[in-house]
């Protein structure tokens, strides 16, 4: 425990900016809730672009996205997104050895996992099923 | 930023048994620290309780009060739509061929039920504990926002009490909770049914929010200090999540709910084909919300597990970051899961697997929680105490309903079951289960804190073993009668569908239930009255609000705790030594100030004091609001325009007087004088701290109230190939750059004028704020012009109604911020701030921010995308 670390406050010293934003916060979320918020994202992505393909190719008949370019798409999305999930558990793993953002110590490492495997999960069937 | 890992300290671990104290005669575990005596405690008690009488019940804004009621209504509500309605079903579904009640009523019933128990009872409940429980529980004496508490409660109360209405007008809902299109449209529910569903409702909803926000940032800024993010207990974790969640969640429904009632009473068209609407996206955007809905049901049940299991097996939690990583991850995994409420819809098989995935993973994270319970027990010894008994049946229960989730999980199975009686099955188990039990446990574990009496074990034992059995006989065969094929929502069966038998038990088991709630209830009143007294501490639990005296005085901590442990009352020795700063800054605020509600703010992470603020005291003006926002929802109902724009009137005015800076009980000199000596910035004014986590929260909000609509709108666009219609012009894309062009200038200005005030320069200011609605309300006035002289109406086509809609939307906010500027100008002039007291304009600036980027997307979408995309 850092006991003396300086406290974080207002100043209201000039320049008159108040600092509540403590150092570090950003982050400490980013670490702790990185790989979660990247599988929304990545879950976001794939489903509007699917949703978006195929609607576009039943409703209007229009080829918005070709079935082949979406798979194609879909898993490069993953690929990224998977990469970027297990980049946050690294630097969340190196974070608590240097004993620093608290929380990100427990908890970021398990959840950027866990998205890691949850964004694969999600985009295994595109490698088996027809697009739409 | 601070961590102590775990140390299973032995100094007096977990173990002391309660027992009753010979002087005081109470029951209590004697071995664990309580909060020390001090002798400004009677004082602070007068200063924080709210004012007696009539008018003291409609101003107060105490969290006591607030979360009393709150569960107080939620229970009301159920009593009234969960258990009659459920009786009068199954007494109906006990025999083939029935005819005790007609289809219509059948309708209304199930509609009711679900619509009530889903909407009006655990949300509020779970909502109210929080609200009444959080600041014991985190060290602090207030929620952040009081009188967002109160009118969080009033918005609930009304809009429930207006959805209930219905019943006097004879026009009960009766299209099913989730009110699907087109069967809940103008066409086939002409009468006023529905809007009741939509406008009740609606009302409530925006209480949930507000509750929302409030708890968000109590449990991130009001803590004890040395309570750092990893020393928070887990029902506080599971409290944010849903608390997020709920912003998430309840915002896309209110937008949807908002497109059903234009649609229902302007004659707009977004979910009717024919005019180019899709009947699809109202399933969208209820299940966005509907599936996350149960998850924030099921969280804070979680969170209640986990404070009661590791009490009862004197053991502490184990993988805590574990447990935490779980209920994030649920939470963010249950917005992927929404569509598979509509895996028969006919959606892309390639989506289809999406959220037949996703669905399935989440079982992984709620295993976690399962397993860190059982480790938990397992390393521990049990007590079978009532609290205990019914966190078992928590744990039976909801893993039969997580398996049968899973199974509909796989859309072949689902394809089957869909719309059966094993749906009904699965998702009585998980929220009677997974939710009604835990609130049990809750009820039973934390009744003594707030009555100082026990529960009567004994009739604990019979309210638990009825009700646990009860559910069991009355769900479980519901699963079978599923798979035999019998649909849901159906009035009455044939007798020679093979269904009866099934049926007949199902009834019988409410045999069961009833007398266990009934002893539930006889527990409650018999105790409050009888019950053993209780000490402090009576089942030798470990974190903090056990500390305080039972019942706690109106204040809950005199002296705020210091936290230097994750289980302050089984680790720690006291409550009152740790870091020397803490110590001098927890005694201080013991003494002083005594005339106004004086709160600590903590840093996010770290728990280190961050400020001292007053936290706003009783008003009545929270009430008023609620009584507007009802107004303006009722006058809809009633096809009352001008009765609307009363309303919202009322709220404007009513928003004004309830943030108006009032004066503050110290010079800006005497606060200084007190951050010189502790080192922490006072603001007898008002928060900047928690001001700006409002701001924040509120800008969330409207993002994501604006991301529906965008969303909705390219929704509609994909399902019409010609986008705008044939006939319609473009926009005009000039006109749409000089209202952007505008809203640029009006930001800048207003942040100069931010700038000024820091620099305590009062006529910078007022310039740079005067100019920013100057030019914001020209914005408006252009935008509003536009949209009137289109050559198309809101009620012609989708086309037209997303347009108008999306547009209103930006005209709506952009008002918000000439009120807010306007207001913030009228104070500046007053000479209300300075570069010390700067919080509101400061919330001002940000805003508008907010409203540029909304107005410049909005611009972007309405006027830029049919160039790009058709
Ligand atoms: C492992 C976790 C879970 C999975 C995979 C799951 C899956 C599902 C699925 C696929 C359905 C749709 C069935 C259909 O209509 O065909 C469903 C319905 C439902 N589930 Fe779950 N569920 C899970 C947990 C929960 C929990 C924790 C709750 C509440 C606390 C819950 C409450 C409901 C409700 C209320 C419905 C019915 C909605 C309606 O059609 O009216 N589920 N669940
Ligand atoms: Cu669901």
């Amino acid at each position: 425990m850092t006991e003396h670390a300086p406290i974080p406050v207002d100043t209201v010293e000039p320049p008159l900016e108040p600092a509540v934003r403590q150092p570090g916060t950003f982050r400490m979320w980013l670490l702790t809730i990185g790989g979660p918020v990247i599988w929304i994202v990545h879950f976001g992505a794939v489903y509007l672009l699917a949703e978006a393909a195929c609607t576009a190719q039943r409703s209007a008949r229009i080829d918005f996205v070709g079935a082949e370019t979406l798979r194609v798409a879909v898993v490069a999305l993953t690929v990224i997104a998977v990469v970027g999930c297990v980049a946050l558990a690294v630097a969340a793993r190196r974070a608590a050895r240097r004993r620093e953002a608290a929380v990100a110590v427990g908890v970021g490492v398990p959840l950027s996992l866990g998205a890691a495997v949850a964004v694969a999960a999600t985009c295994l069937p595109v490698l088996v099923l027809a697009p739409c | 930023m601070s961590l102590t890992h775990q140390h299973p300290s032995d100094r007096h671990g977990p173990v002391g048994e309660p027992i009753v104290d010979e002087a005081t005669g109470l029951l209590t575990d004697p071995t664990t620290p309580v909060s020390i005596h001090h002798e400004t405690t009677a004082e602070l008690d007068r200063l924080w309780d709210d004012k007696p009488g009539l008018w003291g019940r409609l101003t107060a804004v105490q969290n006591d009060a607030v979360g009393r009621r709150m569960m107080l209504t939620g229970f009301f509500f159920l009593l009234l739509g969960g258990s009659v309605d459920s009786v009068v079903m199954r007494l109906q579904l006990a025999r083939p061929d029935s005819e005790i009640i007609g289809p219509q009523l059948y309708n209304e019933l199930f509609t009711n039920h679900g619509s009530v128990t889903m909407f009006l009872v655990i949300l509020p409940i779970f909502e109210g504990f929080a609200i009444l429980t959080l600041p014991m529980l985190l060290g602090s004496r207030e929620m952040p926002f009081p009188r967002l508490g109160a009118f969080a409660y009033w918005t609930f109360l009304m809009g429930g009490l207006l959805y209930y209405s219905s019943t006097l007008f004879s026009a009960v809902p009766d299209v099913g909770w989730f009110a699907y299109t087109p069967l809940s449209g103008p066409r086939f529910s002409p009468d006023l049914n529905v809007d009741f569903w939509v406008l009740g409702l609606g009302v409530a909803e925006i209480g949930a929010i507000a509750g929302a926000v409030e708890i968000i940032i109590a449990v991130l800024k009001l803590r004890a200090p040395g309570m750092s993010l990893a020393r928070l207990p887990l029902y506080a974790w599971a409290m944010l999540t849903t608390a997020f969640m709920i912003l998430f969640a309840f915002t896309p429904l209110i937008v949807g709910s908002l497109l059903l009632e234009l649609e229902r009473g302007f004659g707009m068209h977004f979910f009717t084909p024919e005019a180019g609407g899709s009947s699809l996206l109202w399933q969208h955007l209820f299940w966005i919300f509907g599936h996350p809905e149960v998850y924030i049901q099921f969280l804070p049940a979680t969170g209640i597990v986990s404070m009661v299991l590791p009490v009862m097996v004197r053991r502490r939690i184990a993988g805590y970051s574990w447990m935490v990583a779980a209920m994030i991850g649920i939470g963010f995994l249950s917005f992927g899961l929404w569509a598979h409420h509509m895996f028969t819809v006919g959606l892309p098989a390639i989506v289809l697997a999406f959220f037949a995935a996703a669905s399935m993973v989440i079982a992984v994270p709620a295993g976690v929680q399962f397993f860190s319970w059982i480790a938990t027990i397992w390393d521990g010894r049990v007590r079978w105490s009532t609290p205990m008994l019914f966190v078992f049946g928590f744990m039976v229960t909801f893993v039969v309903g997580g398996i049968t989730g899973v199974m509909v999980a796989a859309v072949p199975f689902d394809q089957q079951a869909h719309d059966s009686y094993f749906v009904v099955g699965h998702l009585h188990y998980v929220l009677i289960g997974g939710v009604a039990f835990p609130i049990f446990a809750g009820v039973y574990y934390w009744f003594p804190k707030f009555t100082g009496r026990m529960m009567s074990e004994r009739l604990g034992r019979w309210n638990f073993w009825l009700l646990f059995a009860g559910v069991h006989v009355t769900f479980f065969p519901m699963h079978i009668v599923g798979l035999l094929g019998m649909p849901r929502r159906i009035y009455t069966y044939p007798a020679d569908a093979g269904w009866a038998i099934w049926n007949l038990i199902s009834s019988l088991g409410l045999l069961l239930i009833l007398p266990g709630i009934g002893f539930f209830m006889l527990n409650v009143w018999w105790s409050r009255k009888h019950g053993q007294p209780a000490g402090p501490n009576p089942w030798g639990a470990d974190s903090l609000e056990w500390a305080l005296p039972s019942p706690p005085p109106q204040q809950g901590w005199t002296r705020l705790p210091i936290v230097r442990t994750r289980h302050p009352l089984w680790d720690q020795d006291d409550l009152h030594t740790g870091d020397e700063r803490h110590e001098r800054l927890a005694d201080a605020l013991g003494k002083w100030p005594l005339k106004w509600r004086a709160v600590l703010v903590v840093g996010t992470g770290n728990g280190e004091p961050e400020e001292i603020f007053r936290v706003s005291d009783t008003s009545i003006w929270p009430f008023v609001t609620a009584v507007g926002t009802v107004v303006i929802f009722a006058s809809e109902l009633l096809k009352l325009r001008l009765g609307a724009l009363l309303g919202a009137a009322i709220v404007v005015g009513a928003v004004l007087m309830w943030n108006r800076p009032s004066p503050a009980p110290m010079t800006e000199a005497e606060e200084l004088e007190f951050e010189r000596e502790h080192g922490v910035p006072v603001r007898a004014s008002g928060s900047l701290v928690v001001a700006r986590w409002g701001m924040a929260l509120a800008i969330l909000f409207l993002s994501i109230a604006f991301g529906s609509f965008v969303l909705s709108y390219f929704y509609l666009r994909l399902e019409n190939p010609v986008w705008p219609p044939a006939g319609v012009e473009r926009p005009d894309i000039w006109i749409g750059a000089i209202i952007v062009a505008l809203f640029a200038v009006a930001v800048a200005a207003v942040q100069a004028g931010r700038r000024g005030i820091l620099a305590d320069d009062r006529e910078r200011l007022l310039g740079g704020l005067g100019a920013g609605i100057t030019c914001g309300a020209a914005a408006v006035a252009l935008l509003v012009t536009d949209l009137v002289q289109a050559d198309f109406g809101a009620a012609d086509h989708a086309y037209g109604s997303i347009f108008h809609t999306l547009g209103g939307f930006a005209i709506v906010v952009t008002c918000c911020a000439l009120v807010m500027s306007a207001a913030t100008f009228v104070y500046g002039a007053r000479g209300e701030y300075s570069a010390h007291r700067f919080s509101p304009i400061d919330n001002v600036a940000r805003f508008w921010v907010a409203t540029g980027a909304i107005a410049a997307l909005t611009i972007a979408v309405l006027y830029g995308s049919p160039y790009l995309t058709s």
